[in-house]
């Protein structure tokens, strides 16, 4: 339902502190780097819906934090598709699917959008609206580098 | 995490789901048979406390429909509403028939959404026998397309509606902060006419599916009113007996387990249900006619006492919320939205916020969303800052009446089935009341390979 090809989604809970990295970067990418031709999309705590959203894009980058044993702030984009997951694909853990099985779906019902991660290592999910010092140290770095990614890969 | 038995052993029966799936949040079902004697039967919610009460304390009223829509991905916008329904008893502002009027319109594309995720998604892996979704989009493929176009139509309605089809923005104490666009609505009311023909398709389907049987006559609480099937506004009812919203804490009593993170609730120190059966129960009159024939269709007759059929009564209500939107969007399209009447012109500033007097006050809301009454209460100061809120979930009051289901059914199945075959009907009956745990986290655990 929309005429751009190209979505720019943010993920998380702004109430869980780190947690709301994807869409604090996404508010941050629509007051500096907004660009013609793409959506920018919060999508919150949603996750379900992504599915049958990302299918309107030829190309989708996905903002979150992730936990991945890097250092607190850094950065990793990832394609999708060269992420390998585990071998049980059967069992789906929760009431708003995981961003795991959403991908696992997407795959399974053949959408062929090219699906990108940009993942942030987070510090502290606890209750808070504040990020931790690190990533806000980061930010407008971490903006600034995806925004890059965006003009370099994305058009 | 459970044990296969080859025989049915009748006297001894443990069942212990850690995480149980398909569900929101955390949540186990631990029950044990001892020597034929029922020793444990629980439902324990394991996730951690979210403090969001604590959290309004100190807060503008003005803020708290933002904050408390992230309490759930998929209630938001009941959440919303709950608040803003508070915030206006508590301030004592009276919005606008066209402003309620598109609230139910809001509070509908949530019900047609969050049913048919679960009617989809959550419950009918169980009735076709594998566990999720994903192996049926390769045996049902057409039906879960079906699934995920009946969840855009509705995803859309909020989108429109609320400026995103999530945590909603535009609705606020007192009106909308803008307009939702004509061409948008048109757009939804296409989309609501063609969705008509996949609900007679999933009518078709559940009717095929077998529930399991089972009855146990409960009190089933709902909002009620004269002239609608209660989902916005109206006074509560259980057992045929009516009182105001701002009475609940009379009604219900709340108190805390040592086994579970959530509270349980009991009215005249029994367990009680809420959501779609008990709605359903207490306001079949005022459904839609063709809500009604689907029940007839289904074979759901009210009152209903089999609790796995509160997924059987979703799908009677998607199709009255579908064709109660349908009805309102006609009105809308025909007639027009007058701004002056619906978007807020007052909105106050921030550096505002704290220089006006108001009086300290007390206010409730309550609105029927997809798992039940949903209730929000705020106290206010005179620069109308929260000194105290309280929030009641629908899955909090829906606690105690599955544990005293459990602790019906479970001797009904000893000697009957087998132990993973108790297991799985729990499992069911839990999903039936289509939990709502919120963990609202949404890391993505990542281990890279070099």
């Amino acid at each position: 339902m929309s005429t751009s090809r190209i979505a720019v989604i943010g993920l998380g809970n702004t109430l869980r502190r780190d947690d709301g990295i994807g869409v604090i970067i996404l508010e941050s990418l629509l007051s500096h780097y907004s660009r013609a031709g793409i959506d920018y999309l919060n999508f919150g705590i949603a996750s379900f819906d992504l599915i049958h959203r990302l299918q309107d894009y030829e190309v989708a980058l996905l903002i979150d934090g992730i936990s991945a044993g890097l250092a607190a702030g850094e950065l990793k984009i990832f394609d999708l598709e060269k992420v390998a997951f585990a071998k049980d694909s059967s069992i789906v853990s929760s009431h708003e699917l995981n961003l795991e099985d959403i991908f696992k779906l997407t795959r399974n019902l053949e959408i062929k959008t090219k699906i990108y991660v940009a993942g942030i290592q987070v510090q502290d999910i606890g209750f808070g609206e504040s990020l931790s010092q690190v990533l806000k140290d980061n930010l407008e770095q971490l903006t600034r580098q995806i925004d890059n990614f965006i003009q370099e890969r994305l058009f | 995490m459970t044990k296969s038995l080859n025989k049915i052993d009748s006297q001894n029966v443990k069942v212990d789901v850690h995480y149980l799936t398909r569900v929101e949040g955390h949540g186990n079902i631990v029950v044990d048979v001892k020597e034929g004697r029922l020793t444990k039967c629980e439902f324990q919610v394991i996730e951690s406390p979210r403090f969001f009460e604590s959290m309004l304390a100190g807060r503008s009223i003005w803020e708290a429909q933002h904050l408390t829509s992230r309490i759930c991905g998929i209630c938001a916008c009941g959440h919303t509403l709950a608040s803003i329904k508070a915030a206006e008893d508590a301030l004592g502002i009276k919005p606008s028939d066209e402003i309620i009027m598109l609230r139910r319109l809001l509070l509908n594309t949530e019900m047609l959404d969050s049913h048919i995720l679960h009617i989809y998604i959550l419950v009918a892996p169980d009735l076709l026998g594998v566990k999720s979704i994903l192996p049926l989009v390769k045996t049902h493929r057409p039906v879960i397309e079906m699934a995920l176009r009946m969840k855009r139509m509705s995803d859309y309605g909020g989108e429109v509606l609320a400026g995103r089809h999530i945590h909603p923005i535009s609705y606020v104490i007192g009106g909308l902060t803008q307009l939702p666009s004509r061409e948008g609505l048109e757009k939804l009311y296409n989309l609501m006419l063609e969705s008509r023909k996949d609900g007679e398709e999933t009518v078709k389907i559940i009717k095929t599916l077998k529930f399991p049987e089972f009855e146990r006559p409960t009190q089933y609480m709902s909002l009620t009113h004269d002239d609608e099937y209660a989902m916005y506004d109206g006074d509560l009812v259980v057992n045929g007996e009516k009182s105001k919203v701002n009475n609940y804490r009379k009604l219900f009593i709340e108190s805390v387990v040592d086994y579970s993170k959530a509270k349980i609730s009991k009215i005249n120190g029994k367990s009680y249900a809420v959501g779609a059966l008990s709605r359903f129960n207490n306001n079949f009159d005022k459904l839609h006619k063709k809500a009604k024939a689907v029940a007839k269709e289904l074979g759901l007759k009210s009152p209903c006492h089999n609790p796995y059929l509160n997924t059987a009564a979703q799908l009677v209500e998607w199709v009255h919320c579908l064709e109660d939107s349908i009805t309102i969007l006609e009105k809308i399209l025909k007639e027009g939205l007058n701004e002056h009447k619906v978007v807020v012109s007052s909105w106050p500033k921030r550096s505002e916020i704290g220089k006006t007097k108001y009086k300290p006050n007390t206010g409730s809301g309550c609105v029927e969303v997809p798992r039940g009454s949903l209730f929000h209460e705020y106290t206010i100061d005179d620069s109308a800052h929260i000194t105290a809120a309280n929030c009641v979930i629908p899955t909090n009051q829906n606690m105690g009446n599955l544990e005293d289901d459990m602790r019906k059914i479970v001797p009904e199945l000893l000697g009957k089935k087998t132990q993973e075959e108790i297991t799985l009907d729990l499992e069911m009956l839990a999903r039936a009341y289509d939990p709502c745990i919120s963990c609202a986290t949404h890391l993505l655990d990542v281990k890279f390979v070099e």
